[in-house]
């Protein structure tokens, strides 16, 4: 059978990247900062998020960054991405690290070490001789923990195993914890976050990081889906920089010529109803409140801006500024779905 | 009644002698009366009659207090007295008209007590009499149905023995009908029945067996000779015969020769991967040996034939370039040896098969440096004329060399060497040596310094007639001196190309287009006969012929398909498993400049949670196994017998298959998992699918994608807690285009039957465009047709196979 003609698509959605597909987070990147090259404040970093914002892309992305020749020349660092789902089980949370080690074996052999002997189940253990053997070798851990949700209730479980890996951990090198939003709510999350102060919010994308995604510059020039500058801002408006609404929307509007009316069969696909849900839920009453708030206002409300629920609406991407001191929904398509939902909002 | 006539007469007389006066005074009648009264209450019965009748003699009337003598009265009823008598001697008729009479007398009626008593009597009597009479019928009937019986049993055994059953039977049961109890007769009706039973059995099993071996020369004519050999047998065991046994024969025959079929088939597509896999090793006559042996097993196999010329066309390459290898070897070693005529030789042989190949030039130049060097030892300096040389395929016919060829189409190639550049010409010599016009003949040539010498490829080609042609080249040098060489090529016109072979194939169109209508009929005729239907209805659809309408939804797929997962979900039957297929195809034979696709059909219907990741493991390994590098392939046990294997063994197998065919493909490496029936996953344990999911967060999962396809999406897959929350791209299988529906209907029997276009609308319609309900349809539609030898589905068939529901 000939092989028939094929164009790619870019664009990427529900699976995490790096890389080529990666694209901005320069801010939050240069927060973490030193976690790639062994500088920068605070040995524990912890990035939070609402779901599908680009949380594990961001540590994979770390991970690379670590990678590269230039980040380690000097102190060579070991990124060791540590997927924690269904880590509320300690047996289950063993094997998850020796998989973590198993993912990592070309870092180790980058570095020119053996992954410490599986097993034994006891994580920090295993970490301390993981930390021993890269000190040895003048090299430190960079220890990337995704769905740390999921220790909050091995803390509540088992206090103090959580707290000992994180020691375990920090004598090595560094970590950064990627959580929900949801995390410092959960029971057991004092021992899961002790240490690691403030989080990170993960948000929206900068205007620019959001041009250059729906732009895919990292492709070659014909392999790009080359939207006149017209459509990518009514995509991003759209979209309200939501990295993966993004994606989405690109992909919607390479199908169809029209990209006006791929936006508007996007804003009523199932998928936008489960990802708003879902948000909506991880957020507080206040931040629900606040968002009903503008939504009944026509799309923007004078809050105030102080108030740390709108603070945290503003930094997770929700919310933006108007030039006259209100605020307003970023995301068109959120705000579309909330006209819809007003007794979702009261609940 | 003949008794109660008797009765009458001594009534009368009793009445008569009542009557008259004198007889009474001598004999009267109270003493009867009374005499018979005690003879009665003495049960002398008889003397009671006497006794009453001579009463009745005297005084026949009946009275209540009647005077006897003196002043004795007494009740008289001489009737009934003598009716009670009658009654007692068992005479009820004489009994009944006694009391009848006494009745008429009408005096009874004034005593309460004797009209009572003459009621009882009367009473007793008529039930006796009744009783009597009937006994006497029965006596009557049992004699008759004796009788009967007799005869019809003596006429029943007759025609038993007649072998007459039916007719013995029927007389039998009219004699059973008489006497259903006699044992004689339900003797001989039983063996009757036993006989005639075992006389239908019979009968019936010649019957089904004369209708089976029926069926079974039609299933033989149809070519299902599986069938027809278990009808055959089922005859044979029940009614062997010489017919029967010939039929299974040849029902054997014809299965073995299917058998050998398929098995030629299965052996034919082995030695086509054999070939595939020696070509890819560089083992180009090996895998042609591997085609030739496909082709003499399966004939007709296409992808054979089309494998055997792309194997013969780089085998000649091949061998081209392994012989302008050896010419210029050859060419390399004569110069070394000084044997220069021969070194040009070869070069030009050389420059025939690759036109300006430097290294021929060179042995070229060198070796006419050599000659030339040799020539003019003795005059250095002076110029010589031109050298030519040809590319040389002449052979010795009849003492002198000469080139043979079949095709009348001839072009001679060669070289001419000299100090300057040469002019070249080409012309036909004569059988006498003369010359001829060489009108007909383009001449190339070409010169090109070759260090102090300068090379002239030329060329000539022209049309030979049949027989020999002599062609002289003349090469002129810039000092007007000239070389000429001839050369020889006898064309041997193949019969076919001679002139009546021509005239004869004029004609050869119609008679091809003859033949090509009479084959396309035989063909649709044998179709027809095998009962040919292509619709497949139940099963996924494997051949891509039968794919249609998802072109789109499949290009969408592909595009996608690198860099992301994918749900597609829909109804039952929608075709999600035909579409995970011909992905499975498509992804295969997808020659994407970068990316290598390895797709997985994995089908999750009835896995048990606890050997789910052992299944999967195994199943990738079957796909992956063979493409993985040797020295990455140890021998490995399936996952299925390691007791406990769980996700993390599949991660560190799925590990190292990556990272070997990573290492072993220059392009990008992506396992694609088809995985069906999904919705198994709903009713797995959630940690199951936590870490199914995990697979997807490794570093290698980068070179991992799944298509899943289920009819639900777990409504928990939606939330937040779900590990596939948000994970797939989800499509929606929807009912197939109207175009495509209508193709469906259309194509797969194109040219064997036809479909009237309402009908074919109709179709889709009704199926609304599911491609299942498609062909269903046109499944039990061609089945329609074949059972009534018809070769047109009309919108009849269609309505009146959506009124049976057949479809």
């Amino acid at each position: 059978m000939n092989a028939p003609a094929r164009t790619l698509v870019p664009w990427v959605v529900g699976q995490w990247v790096r890389g080529e597909r990666f694209y901005g987070r320069t801010r939050e990147l240069a927060a973490l900062g030193g976690a790639a090259d062994g500088d920068g404040g605070g040995r524990r970093r912890w990035v939070a998020g609402l779901r599908r914002i680009g949380k594990t892309s961001l540590l994979r992305q770390l991970e690379l960054l670590a990678l590269e020749p230039a980040a380690s020349a000097a102190a060579p660092v070991l990124p060791l991405y540590w997927d924690l789902e269904g880590g509320d089980d300690l047996e289950e949370l063993a094997l998850s690290l020796d998989d973590a080690l198993l993912d990592a074996g070309r870092a180790f052999e980058r570095l020119g070490l053996d992954p410490p002997a599986p097993g034994g189940g006891d994580p920090s253990a295993l970490l301390e001789r993981l930390g021993a053997d890269l000190a040895a070798r003048g090299a430190s851990l960079l220890l990337l923990c995704d769905e740390a949700d999921r220790l909050a209730a091995l803390a509540a479980s088992h206090p103090g195993r959580v707290g000992a890996i994180w020691r375990a951990a920090g004598g090595a090198g560094r970590v950064v914890i990627a959580s929900s939003v949801r995390l410092a709510d959960l029971a057991g999350a004092a021992e899961t976050v002790e240490g690691f102060g403030e989080p990170i919010l993960l948000g929206a994308m900068e205007p620019a990081e959001a041009r250059e995604l729906l732009g895919q510059v990292h492709l070659p020039e014909p392999a790009r889906p080359g939207f006149d500058a017209a459509t990518v801002e009514a995509i991003r408006e759209t979209c309200g920089d939501h990295p993966m609404l993004l994606q989405l929307a690109g992909r919607r509007c390479q199908e169809h010529d029209d990209a006006t009316a791929a936006l508007e069969r996007l804003a009523a696909e199932p998928t936008l109803d489960h990802l708003f849900e879902v948000d909506l839920a991880l957020l507080s009453a206040a931040e629900r409140r606040a968002l009903a708030a503008i939504a009944g206002g026509s799309g923007c409300a004078l809050l105030d801006p102080a108030a740390p629920a709108v603070d945290r609406l503003v930094g997770l991407g929700l919310l933006r500024p108007t030039p006259r001191g209100g605020f307003e929904l970023r995301n068109r398509l959120l705000a579309g779905w909330l006209a819809r939902q007003p007794n979702l909002i009261e609940t | 009644m003949r008794r109660r006539a008797a009765v009458l007469p001594p009534i009368l007389l009793a009445l008569a002698l009542a009557a008259w006066p004198g007889s009474a005074g001598a004999d009267p009648w109270y003493v009867h009366h009374d005499n018979a009264r005690r003879a009665l209450e003495a049960g002398d019965w008889r003397r009671a009659v006497e006794e009453i009748n001579q009463a009745i003699e005297r005084r026949g009337d009946s009275g209540v207090r009647v005077r006897t003598y003196g002043m004795r009265v007494t009740d008289y009823f001489p009737y009934l007295t003598l009716g009670i008598a009658y009654y007692r001697l068992g005479e009820h008729d004489a009994a009944l008209e006694a009391f009848d009479t006494e009745e008429r007398l009408g005096v009874v009626a004034s005593s309460e007590a004797a009209r009572a008593e003459l009621e009882r009597y009367r009473g007793l009597a008529a039930a006796a009499r009744e009783a009597e009479g009937a006994a006497a019928a029965a006596a009557s009937e049992e004699e008759r149905a004796a009788a009967i019986l007799a005869e019809n049993l003596a006429q029943g055994r007759e025609l038993a023995t007649a072998g007459r059953l039916d007719e013995a039977m029927a007389a039998l049961s009219r004699g059973l009908a008489v006497a259903p109890e006699d044992a004689a007769a339900n003797a001989l009706m039983a063996d009757l029945r036993e006989r005639a039973a075992a006389r239908e059995r019979e009968r019936r099993e010649e019957r089904e067996a004369a209708e089976d071996l029926a069926r079974a020369r039609g299933l033989l004519d149809r070519g299902e000779p599986r069938e027809a050999a278990a009808l055959l047998r089922r005859v044979i065991e029940v009614r062997p015969g010489e017919e029967a046994r010939g039929l299974l024969e040849r029902a054997q025959r014809e299965i073995v020769a299917a058998v050998e079929e398929e098995r030629r088939g299965e052996r034919a597509a082995a030695a086509v991967a054999d070939a595939r896999r020696l070509a890819e090793s560089g083992r180009i006559d090996d895998a042609l040996g591997r085609i030739e042996e496909a082709l003499a097993l399966a004939p007709g196999d296409a992808a054979a034939a089309a494998l055997r010329d792309r194997l013969e066309r780089e085998r000649e390459a091949a061998r081209a370039e392994s012989e302008l290898a050896g010419r210029l070897r050859s060419a390399g070693e004569h110069l070394a040896a000084g044997r220069f005529e021969e070194a040009l030789a070869e070069a030009n042989r050389a420059l025939a098969l690759e036109r300006g190949n430097p290294q021929a030039l060179e042995v070229v130049r060198r070796g006419y440096a050599e000659i030339s060097r040799r020539l003019l030892a003795t005059g250095a300096g002076e110029s010589v004329p031109p050298a030519i040389r040809f590319a040389d395929r002449r052979t010795e016919v009849d003492g002198e060399p000469a080139e043979r060829v079949d095709q009348p189409d001839f072009r001679l190639t060669g070289v001419a060497i000299d100090a300057t550049p040469v002019t070249v010409e080409v012309e036909r010599v004569g059988a006498a040596g003369g010359r001829r016009a060489g009108g007909d003949i383009s001449v190339t040539a070409s010169s090109q310094p070759v260090g102090e010498y300068f090379v002239t490829e030329l060329a000539a080609e022209l049309r030979l007639p049949p027989g020999t042609t002599v062609l002289a080249v003349t090469a002129t040098d810039a000092d007007g001196l000239s070389a000429r060489s001839e050369y020889t090529v006898i064309y041997e016109r193949p019969w076919y190309a001679a002139p009546w072979a021509l005239a004869a194939a004029a004609g050869l169109p119609l008679v091809a287009l003859g033949g090509w209508l009479t084959a396309r009929e035989r063909r649709r005729r044998r179709l027809r006969r095998r009962r040919f239907n292509p619709y497949i209805a139940g099963g996924p659809v494997f051949d891509e012929a039968l794919f249609f309408g998802r072109e789109r939804l499949i290009q969408r797929i592909l595009q996608t398909v690198h860099t992301n997962s994918l749900l597609l979900h829909g109804e039952r039957r929608i075709g999600k498993t035909s579409i995970l297929h011909q992905l499975r195809r498509r992804l295969e034979a997808l020659d994407d400049p970068e990316y290598r696709f390895l797709p997985v059909y994995v089908d999750l219907q009835g896995t048990p949670q606890e050997r789910f990741f052992a299944t999967l493991a195994d199943q990738v390994f079957e796909a992956v196994g063979p493409a993985l590098p040797v020295a990455g392939a140890p021998s490995r046990e399936p996952a299925l017998g390691r007791p406990g294997y769980d996700h993390h063994d599949l991660m560190r197998e799925l590990d190292g298959w990556i990272s070997a065919l990573r290492a072993a493909s220059p392009k990008r490496v992506k396992l694609v998992l088809l995985i069906d029936e999904v919705d198994e996953l709903n009713d797995y344990d959630p940690r199951i699918n936590q870490r199914l999911r995990s697979l997807f967060m490794k570093r290698f999962a980068e070179s991992l994608a799944a298509v899943v396809a289920g009819v639900r999406i777990r409504r928990e897959w939606e939330r937040e807690a779900s590990p596939w929350y948000n994970f797939f791209e989800e499509i929606e299988v929807a009912p197939i285009e109207p175009g495509d529906a209508r193709e469906l209907v259309l194509g797969p029997i194109r040219g064997v039957f036809r479909v009237e276009p309402a009908a074919a609308e109709r179709i889709v319609e009704a199926a609304g465009g599911k491609p299942y309900g498609i062909q269903r349809r046109c499944l039990a539609l061609v089945n329609r047709l074949h059972e009534r030898g018809r070769r047109t589905i009309t919108l009849d068939d269609v309505e009146a196979v959506e009124r049976e529901g057949g479809w």
